[in-house]
């Protein structure tokens, strides 16, 4: 993230992650989970949302990852849980999930905007000092 | 130290590359254990660490390995450079945050995935206290798993 962030606006350096860290778990996804091809595009159109939201933790936060961390363990515990409960899900329960994880992120994001700025700035002189 | 546009652009071109050979080694280490995972899934592997024994499907330890490969790959980069630790251990350092970034942080996953239940079952989902013995439980043990390590990378 710092490494973008000399390069790039936070909102690109966060799409880019974003992308990076869904094609990351495509191979988890497909070959070690087995999904379908309509759940592989709902989870990493959720991983993509998920990192936005966990970017702007990390950048409210003055770059520290413990709220990042709180929220993906606690997403990994809920999901768990869930698959032990209803081992198979229908599409549409997934699709509201992904749609409200994604109305989250985006608000999420502009409700920090200013703080997320000046997160990207402070990020840039402390690596360039 | 002065910030000209040559600093700028020499630190720019020396991350990226950091960056990228990252990203390469990772994707590489992750999505080799992932397919070996799939060979041979269900051979279980018996660890003995002084008396304690622990035995864990294939399937699951190379998964489980794949998962730790960001935070893994970070710790040997720096290694490697001979770079400090300190700037990554700092960042687990208690943040200075509101209460409500914590309670988000917590909360709202949980709510997620129970909206996913009621929108599973039809409204007709209902929660049980052992589930919330069953999530504290979870949460514990994933408390040093994939997220630690891959917000580590």
């Amino acid at each position: 993230m710092p490494a973008l962030l000399r390069t790039h606006s936070a909102t690109s350096a966060v799409a880019a992650i974003s992308l990076i860290w869904g094609i990351w778990h495509s191979v988890l996804y497909v070959l070690v989970l087995r999904v379908s091809l309509f759940s592989f595009a709902m989870n990493f159109a959720g991983i993509v949302a998920l990192s936005v939201v966990l970017a702007t933790l990390y950048m409210v936060s003055d770059q520290n990852l413990i709220l990042p961390i709180l929220f993906h363990i606690s997403w990994n515990t809920g999901l768990s849980l869930v698959n032990r409960i209803e081992p198979t899900l229908h599409a549409h329960s997934l699709i509201v999930q992904t749609l409200v994880l994604w109305v989250i992120a985006v608000m999420l994001w502009f409700f920090y905007r200013e703080e997320i700025q000046a997160a990207a700035a402070r990020s840039l002189e402390r690596t360039l000092s | 130290m002065k910030v000209t546009d040559e600093v700028i652009t020499n630190t720019t071109r020396r991350w990226d590359r950091a960056a990228t050979t990252y990203c390469a080694i990772t994707f590489l280490f992750s999505w080799s254990a992932w397919v070996l995972a799939t060979k041979e899934p269900d051979a279980v592997l018996s660890i003995a660490i002084l008396s304690l024994n622990v035995t864990v499907t294939r399937h699951h330890a190379l998964a489980l390995i794949g998962n730790l490969a960001p935070g893994i790959v970070t710790i040997l980069m720096l290694l490697v450079t001979r770079k400090s630790l300190r700037p990554l251990l700092v960042q687990l350092r208690f943040p200075r945050c509101s209460k409500f970034l914590f309670l988000f942080s917590i909360a709202v996953p949980v709510a997620l995935n129970f909206l996913l239940l009621v929108a599973e079952d039809g409204m007709r989902f209902e929660a049980d206290k052992t589930y919330v013995v069953l999530f504290l439980n979870t949460f514990a043990l994933n408390l040093f798993l994939g997220p630690l390590w891959e917000e580590f990378g």
